[in-house]
């Protein structure tokens, strides 16, 4: 987790003071996406490799359901009362909430929808979201469990975080995390509209 | 999207068909431990030469803490009251059936 914490954070730091040649920098959504993929690839070979996890993941069926469910009713649930109590509607905090840490799509759906400056704030917090539960995830697992490790990382569950569900908990849990963040992924563009109504 | 899909797939085939079998287990662990870091460090780039992320965390970045935790915490508190309901209706069941 130290070692996580630090990465980012030198990574932060080298981005603001332009530490790092333009030709990365003009290129770094590449790099992030090669990078992903290089891990995603790993990912999927242990995947094909166990299939006892295919077989778990198949027999439990509907039952993969209940931890996006978890997710969503946790989220919007905590993040609408947040909204009331810093003075905004329970619904506009909910929509915030409903981006999953999928930041670019919920940042931009709610500027669109509603306004620049919540949209900004849903970008900003769902950027957090994603970066908070990949750094939290050892302590959560160890603490809480499988499912409560995987709940965090929201839709990202499915491609930023799954290389480190991977990692601490195995793959059978990130198979479990693919289908629940596939899942949120999916609804995103219907809850946040359907929030901001 | 595409991304995500297109490596998972590759390597699940390459895993299924055992084609790294021997080696992959051996770089495998070391790849992904280097891998995260690099992506934890791209990604921290990324915000940190973005202009707008940046002065936005100055105007409203506690806001947007308070929702990112808040999302968080509830979260891993349904899933967890759930799995504790799950657990429990599963040992009523149980019980039922052996009486």
């Amino acid at each position: 987790m130290v070692a996580m914490v630090g990465a980012l954070v030198a990574g932060i730091v080298a981005g603001y003071v332009r530490l790092l040649p333009g030709v990365i920098m003009v290129r770094i959504d590449t790099l992030i996406s090669w990078t992903l993929g290089l891990l995603l690839f790993a990912v999927g070979v242990g995947f094909g490799m166990d299939r006892r996890a295919v077989q778990s993941l198949v027999t439990m069926k509907g039952k993969v359901l209940l931890l996006p469910l978890g997710v969503v009713l946790g989220s919007l649930a905590a993040t609408g009362a947040v909204g009331l109590v810093l003075g905004r509607t329970w619904n506009e905090g909910a929509a915030v909430g409903a981006g999953f840490g999928w930041y670019s799509l919920s940042g931009i759906l709610i500027a669109n929808i509603h306004s620049a400056r919540l949209g900004t704030l849903a970008f900003l917090a769902n950027v957090m979201r994603e970066t908070l539960a990949i750094l939290i995830l050892p302590w959560v697992y160890r603490q809480f469990g499988v499912l409560c490790a995987i709940a965090p990382a929201g839709a990202t569950a499915m491609d930023v975080s799954l290389p480190i569900i991977v990692g601490e908990a195995g793959e059978e849990a990130g198979l479990l995390a693919f289908a629940s963040g596939l899942v949120l992924t999916s609804l995103v563009p219907i809850l946040v509209p359907l929030l901001l109504r | 999207m595409l991304t995500v899909i297109l490596s998972l797939s590759a390597g699940a085939v390459v895993g299924y068909w055992g084609i790294l079998k021997n080696k992959a287990s051996y770089i495998a662990g070391p790849v992904a431990t280097v891998g995260v870091m690099l992506l934890l460090f791209f990604m921290g780039a990324k915000i940190g030469s973005d202009g707008e992320i940046m002065a936005g965390l100055g105007v409203m970045g506690l806001e947007a803490l308070t929702y990112a935790v808040a999302a968080i915490v509830g979260s891993i508190a349904l899933v967890w009251l759930g799995q504790v309901m799950v657990k429990r209706i599963g040992k009523g069941n149980r019980e039922g059936e052996n009486a």
